[in-house]
Formats: structure tokens, sequence, C-alpha cells
């Protein structure tokens, strides 16, 4: 292992409007290591190798890359640099051969005008030659004629890696890479990991499984909220040091249990299947149940969700709800039933951003508190505030428009929702993904409030400490099946991901 | 993990209570209300203030203000029920045609009428077209639906065969049937009416086909037109009763209040609207659906229904424009040809974002009122009417800059 510094990042600033999303980050990687970058959800890592990748401009700080001083203004100067970024989205054009995606925006001047395939290879000056080899590096046998939207999650990975290469990458980032893997397919990618630390590559790896770091990594760096915690030789921080500095405090404080009884059953759900997945999905939800659905990305736990909730489209299945056989699955149905849901997607679904909060908050139960059509505004406003406070929503009014506020307190106002039209069962998909910690805490104590009211909740989380922090039971979704819940006292996390990759 | 019990100090997120004592300085709501049409009535102010300095003597008497408002109160109709489309981020083109298949329709009810006799061929048109319009619409909704391909297929196929046969025989009954003059408020209501199912033909198409506003309409405007024409045979309805012209004395005559009847209605659908928009559970559900279509539906919104509704406003308010016009420009088929892009370009002037989620009723009323006065200076500065439309242009182009850079500067 070599020490000699590859990257070196210096108190990176970087604001979005009223939001510090990087305060002081400093960060240093070495030729030919593997560097784990850990966080949680709105530390600040995707930010940080936004600006590594060109994709944003830092405020504030200096970077220097090879020794030389390095400022990234758009994508193009960070790949000309010989930095290369793979998201947990792929960036691959699905209709185009693996060829074309392999040489995209670097074609040859002739082949330019041939473009990829056949033909190219009589004037594409040995283009194909070298995609070839490089894939045969990866050990991939794809042929370079395959549509890449033809390819599993896996392979594509590897034509994002082939693609690093190709460009002569020196750094790779790999953002979650292992998130929709299966097990034996995790292990593939991490001997290519140990293989382009072997020719001198270094690699930047972003994950929240910690457990997967012991395995790869050399070095750890610590982000949270903006800023660096802590650094060091991996053998140095053990899991549950990482864990603590990650959160800022004691494991116990992150997940404040409110004590809540369980009641009689309130939704049953048998046999739900949706267009593609979930294939099967059953489950019994009672009154003052916080109940976790765990599992891969993928797997079909959103999708599950929005079958049940009308926004999917519903194969087959039945719910029952406090006894009433439920025959229309739709959002407004549901709603008028008392359950809502909560979307992951805060952005393009879970809220209208240029409308005020308080008509965010009051959108499922406008009519509520109307006459004659006509909305009460005082009362609405003051409702608005009272959710407010209930959720501790900072804003300056709840007039403000939602796409003023920051992250955790745009997922309170969606939450708060819930709260305002009275819901007894919530689905909530991922409720606290992206947010700072205490905008977690705030709504970890909110959900158990409302168990320990008689609500009962459905948590999908691709967190598993969140899951065995704050639910009663944990049901697992794996390839479109979900398990049958069990309690938090019967299940590790080890046997989650034994059930969520379906072994 | 431990079950400690809960902090006593936490509020639990109970029902939110309703506390009479929040409440807000009355003076605030109509700053802010002020401030939302501000653009548009800085633009409104400049205009008048540059032809005013320009033109002195012409512009800035009685007569020219009078002509602003005779000339324009059917736009400020149009723009209202534009204005309701696009705040759901969605659009009608079809404003300019619908206008005058209404005002067409409303001639026809008010100086009597005969339908042709019957023939097979006619009535195997519009069959067909009654149905094909169906089977589309009901295939489309019911595929949303989640049903299989097989079975939508089928009943669109079978909704598509009754309606057909519904057309078919409407057509034979209505057929050599001969229609007498019907009293003025009647004939209003005639034209409103075939402006209503246009915009519920828009809605339909536009939701249960999830097709893009602006082909759906694009493809209307079109086809309203040829109908309006088709039904006439491309010349004006002849022989309209003298009442129907009473309608239109000018706006300061001698009825009601000295305003005239056509005025009176103009005021009374924006006595409506703003209330309709700005302070309905329907106005906030538009709002919503423009802002965000998916949290909308997320919230329980019936989205298609309200969304279709709006389409119906927008073809009722062209509808009510057309008829009421019928007036003063009697019932010619070619009348408000290329109207839709002054409809829409006074809303955006007047400060409705195209993008939706965003505008007021009064932003557009100011907008059609900054057409009207740029039109009526560039005429008494006697600029070339060719003009005229440049600086239109350059005004919807200045409007939409200006609430770009609203957007940007956050």
């Amino acid at each position: 292992m070599s020490s000699s510094p590859l990257l070196k990042m210096d108190r990176i600033g970087k604001r979005f409007g009223r939001t510090v999303a990087l305060g002081d980050v400093t960060l240093d990687v070495r030729t030919a290591e593997v560097h784990a970058l850990v966080g949680e959800n709105g530390a600040g890592k995707s930010t940080l190798m936004k600006i590594l990748a060109g994709a944003e401009i830092a405020d504030a700080g200096s970077i220097e890359f090879a020794g030389r001083p390095f400022q990234p203004r758009e994508p193009r100067d960070s790949l000309s640099a010989g930095i290369a970024m793979i998201y947990q989205e792929f960036n691959l054009a699905p209709h185009l051969t693996v060829e074309a995606n392999l040489v995209l925006g670097r074609e040859h001047a002739a082949a330019r005008v041939f473009l990829a395939g056949p033909i190219s290879a009589f004037v594409g000056g040995g283009q194909r030659r070298q995609c070839r080899s490089v894939l045969d590096r990866l050990g991939m046998r794809v042929s370079l004629d395959a549509r890449v939207g033809e390819l599993g999650v896996a392979d594509q990975q590897m034509i994002e890696i082939a693609r690093a290469l190709l460009g002569g990458a020196r750094l790779v980032i790999m953002d979650e890479p292992t998130s929709a893997l299966a097990s034996h397919e995790v292990q593939r990618l991490f001997e290519i990991v140990r293989q382009l630390r072997a020719e001198g590559i270094s690699v930047i790896y972003i994950s929240h499984f910690l457990e997967e770091l012991d395995r790869i990594a050399d070095r750890v760096t610590v982000l949270r909220d903006g800023r660096t915690i802590a650094t060091g030789e991996l053998s140095d921080w053990p899991r549950q040091r990482i864990i603590e500095a990650m959160v800022g405090r004691k494991v116990e404080e992150m997940y404040p249990r409110v004590e809540h009884e369980i009641g009689e059953p309130l939704l049953e759900i048998r046999d739900l299947a949706g267009r593609k997945i979930p294939r099967r999905a059953s489950l019994t939800l009672h009154r003052g149940e916080i109940l976790g659905i765990a599992g891969l990305v993928g797997a079909g736990r959103t999708e599950m969700l929005r079958t049940l909730f009308g926004l999917d489209p519903l194969r087959g299945g039945q719910a029952v709800l406090r006894g009433v056989r439920i025959e229309r699955f739709t959002p407004g149905d549901w709603n008028a039933r008392g359950v809502g849901m909560l979307s992951e997607d805060r952005k393009r679904e879970g809220l209208a951003q240029n409308l005020s909060c308080i008509a965010n908050i009051t959108l499922p139960a406008v009519s509520r508190g109307s006459r004659f059509g006509l909305i009460g505004r005082r009362r609405e406003h003051a409702a608005s505030r009272d959710v407010g406070r209930v959720l501790k929503i900072k804003w300056a009014t709840p007039r403000d428009k939602a796409s003023a506020l920051s992250g955790g307190n745009q997922q309170k106002v969606a939450m708060g929702r819930l709260l305002y039209s009275d819901a007894e069962v919530l689905l909530l998909d991922e409720p606290t993904r992206g947010i700072d910690v205490g905008a977690k805490v705030d709504l970890y104590r909110a959900i158990g409030e409302l168990a320990r009211h008689g609500k009962a909740i459905v948590m999908v989380s691709s967190y598993l400490p969140e899951l065995f922090g704050v639910c009663d039971r944990i049901a697992v979704m794996s390839r479109g099946v979900l398990s049958p819940a069990l309690g938090i006292s019967e299940l590790s996390p080890e046997k989650v991901m034994h059930l969520a990759v379906g072994e | 993990m431990s079950n400690t019990p809960s902090n006593p100090a936490a509020q639990g997120p109970n029902v939110p209570r309703i506390e009479a004592g929040d409440r807000e300085s009355p003076f605030l709501g109509v700053f802010r209300a002020l401030g939302s049409i501000l653009g548009p009535l800085i633009g409104l102010i400049l205009v008048i203030t540059v032809f005013g300095i320009w033109q002195p003597d012409s512009f800035l008497s009685k007569e020219a203000f009078r002509s602003v408002f005779e000339h324009n109160y059917h736009y400020v109709i149009a723009a209202i029920g534009a204005t309701f489309v696009i705040i759901t981020a969605g659009i009608d083109l079809s404003v300019g045609s619908t206008m005058g298949l209404a005002s067409v329709c409303c001639a026809m009810a008010a100086a009597g009428t005969h339908f042709p006799e019957f023939e097979w061929q006619q009535g195997l048109v519009i069959g067909g077209g009654v149905a094909l319009l169906t089977g589309l619409c009901f295939g489309g909704w019911t595929l949303q639906r989640g049903w299989t391909r097989w079975r939508a297929c089928f009943w669109a196929v079978v909704s598509a065969t009754a309606a057909a046969g519904t057309g078919l025989a409407g057509w034979r009954l209505l057929s050599g049937v001969s229609i007498a003059p019907m009293p003025v408020l009647i004939a209003l209501l005639v034209g409103v009416a075939s402006g209503a199912l246009v915009g519920l033909l828009n809605g339909t198409l536009i939701t249960t086909l999830s097709l893009p506003p602006f082909i759906v309409t694009l493809a209307t405007l079109g086809a309203v037109r040829g109908l309006t024409l088709y039904i006439t045979g491309g010349i004006p309805i002849p022989n309209l009763p003298e009442s129907i012209s009473k309608l239109h004395y000018g706006p300061w005559s001698p009825w009601l209040l000295g305003i005239s009847p056509n005025l009176w209605i103009t005021i009374a659908v924006v006595v409506v609207s703003i209330p309709l928009l700005h302070f309905t559970v329907f106005g906030r559900y538009a709002f919503a659906i423009g802002s965000n279509e998916r949290t909308a539906r997320l919230c329980g919104v019936h989205v298609e229904r309200w969304k279709t509704l709006c389409y119906v406003i927008a073809g009722s308010t062209a509808g009510l424009a057309g008829a009421i016009m019928t007036a003063s420009l009697g019932g010619r088929p070619t009348n408000f040809e290329g109207l839709e892009l002054i409809a829409i370009a006074a809303v955006v002037i007047g400060g409705t974002s195209l993008f939706g989620g965003e505008g007021t009723v009064a932003g557009s009323i100011l907008g059609v009122l900054m057409l009207g006065f740029l039109n009526t200076g560039c005429t008494m500065a006697s600029l070339s009417s060719y003009v005229q439309p440049i600086f239109i242009g350059a005004t919807i182009v200045i409007a939409a800059a200006i609430d770009r850079f609203r957007h940007l500067g956050r």
C-alpha cells in the first residue's frame, strides 16, 4: 500500500440557499487505497462527491489532485483529470449497445461518423479492441453489441466501471455500489475493487452497510452535518465507534422509545400483487403498532405501498380495514377511510414545492373546515401552526412556500399532512431519507407518539438500525415476496439481510 | 435500544386543536394579495404612462378608456377561463375556435334554425366520430385503472358501439327538425353549453388518455373551427333578431346603472371566479394539481375529475365570451380566429406561471387591460396595425422573463 497522496480536499464549503450542505470538509485519499466515506443521509457525502465529480461547484476551499490544484467546473473537467464517479442511478443509455456506451463522448474521429458497431470496427482505430480488453480485464463476457438495457444491474455497474477505466481514471468514486446487488454479485464487485487497488487506482467507497467496510476499505472518513468528524485507519475504528461518530450521540438517544400498546387488528392485506412487483405480500397491522418493512432496493417495498394505496395498478389481492373488505384501491378512497401515505420522493411527489406549507399540510382534508366549498383560511392557518409546533417545524410562518424549507422540515410538513388529516393507518415510505439527525429524532418520536395514540404505522426503510430502533415487528421483502413479520427480539440485522437476499 | 418511558415533557402529535386566538392582521392579507399582482399592475401603469406622455391629448381621454373596455371585455371572460387551465399546468389552445363555435351556435339559436334532412352518409360519419372518441376515452380510462389489455379493449369496443348507436339515433331524431327563434338569454346559454362541450371533450381526452394538453387542444383548435365552418357553410348566420344586439350598447349605456348587459355579465364572471379560484376547495385542488400532480394524487385528490372541470370552465367561459360577442359581431363563422394567443398572452402577462401552481384571476384581468391599452395606444399613435402584434410579442417575452427572474432569484 503506497502512501503518496492523490487527492486533498481542504476546507470545502457549499450552500444551497439558506441550507449549509458542507461547512468545513477535509478529505485526503492516497494512491492505491480504498477510502470509505460514511455518514448519515444528509451528512454531505453526495454533495462532496458531486463537487469532486464536477457536478457541483464548491463555494469555499481548495482541491489538490495528483499534486496539482484542481478546480472542476463541469463533469468533463473531472473526467479528463482522471476522476470517474459511478452514481447509484447509473448514467447509461439503455437503448445503446455496450460499445456505444463505453465510448460515449470520446468516439474516435472517424467512428463519430459511423458511430459504434461493425463498421466502426474497420475505421475506429482499434476502439473496439480497447473496449474488449477492458471488459476482459474485468472478467466480463458480455457482447459489445448487446443492448445495455437488457443487462442485469450488476453487469450495468461493471459497464460503468469499464467506462471509467477506459477513460483513464485514477480515482473511482462508488456511491452505494452494493445497495442493489445480491451477495454473490457483491463478492464479485469486491474482487474488482481489490483488483483496481492493485493496479494503482484509488477508490472512494460510499456505503451505508458498515459491515462491508471491514472487508474492503483501508481508511475511513466520517462526515456529519457537513463537517469532517473523523478520519483514520479502519483498524483503529471499530464499527460502534464509527456509528457514534456518524450520529453524534449515543445510539440509545437516537431512537426515543415511546411506550405504546398493541391493540386489535386494523388493516389486513392478503396476497397483494402489482403489475410486476410485489408478487405476493400479506400482512396484518394492529392498532398502536409500528411495522417495519426491510429489503433491498428494487425488491418491491415501495411498489407494495404504492399498489396498496392505488398509485400503481393492482393485479390482485384483498384488503380488510376495520373488519370491512375494501373494494376500490384509490388514494381518494383510502384517504376518506383514514389511511394516508408518505412518499419516498419528497421533491417530485411528496410536496407541492411552490405552494405554501399550509396548502401542503391541509391538502388531503381541505374540505374539512370548509363551508359551502369555501376554505376556512384562519382555521387552516391556526391548525397548520399547531402541526408545526407538534413536529417542531422550523419556518418563519406556515405561509412560507415548501421549497423555502430545509429537507428535514419539508419532510415534517409531509408528515404533518398525515397528522392534519388524522390518518389512522400511516404508510411511511423511507420517512427519514436525506434529512438531518435532529429532524430524524423528532420524526421517530412523532411516530412513537402516534402509535401511543392507537394509530397503526407501516414504515419502509433501507436503514436497518432505524427499523430495529423504532419498530415492533419487521417483515422483509425479497424479490417481490413479503416474509411474515417477526418481532424485533426474534430478529437480528444479519437475519434480515439473509431474508432480504433470499438465502 | 432500551424501552424507556417517553419524556413527559414531549408533547404527543395529537389531532391539532383549532385555536381561535391565532389570527393575523387583515392588512397583511391585503398586502399579500397586492403583492401577487404587483408585476402586472406596474406593467399596466407603465403602459398607460408611456402612451399618456406620448399622446397626452387623445390617449388620456374618456373615449380612449371607454374604447379599451368596449373592445376587451370578452377577452376578460376568456382569459379567466384560461387562467384555471394554466394554473393546472395545462393549456387551452382551442379558446378562439370555441368562441367562434359558441358565437355561431348562439346566433343560430337566436335566429331559429333548421336541421338538414336525414342522410345515411352524414349519420354514419357522426355516429362513427362519437364512437371513436368514446372508445378511445373509455379504453384509456380502463387501462389507467389497471384493467388487462383484452378486457379494456373489449369494453372499449362495446362502449364505442353503444355510442355509435346513440349518435346515429340522436341525429335521426334531430334531422329535419325546425327550431323557432329562442329568447336571447336561452340563446346565450346555448352558446355557453357548446363551449362547455368542447371543454369537456378537451378535458376527457387529456385525462383519460394522459395526453399532453398542448396536443389535444391543438387538435380541437382545428377540428372545432372546421365544425363551425361546416355547420354554417362558411357564411354568416342570417336574420339575427334585433334583440340580441341590445346586449351591446357599449359600456356606458342606458341600461341598469348605465352599464350594458354585456359588461354586467363580465362583472358577474369576475365576481364569481375570483373566490372560486382563490377561496374554495376546488380552487385549492387546481393549484395543487398544477404545482405537483403526483402530490395531489397522493393526497387523495381526484385529479382527473377536477382537471376536466378546469377545461369545462375554460370552454364555458370561451363559449360565453363568444356568445355575448354575437351582439356586436354577428354570427360569422370566421370570428375570433387566433384569439387563443391573446387569451394565453394575457394570462401569462398577468403573472400566471405556465408551469402551473401559481397565478391569479386579477392578474389575468390586468393582463387583458394591459394588452388593450397597448392596442388602443398604438392605434392612437397611428402606428401600423402590423406593429401591434410585435409589441404584444415583446410584452409576452418581458413578462415571461420577469417570471423567470423571480424564480431564479430565490
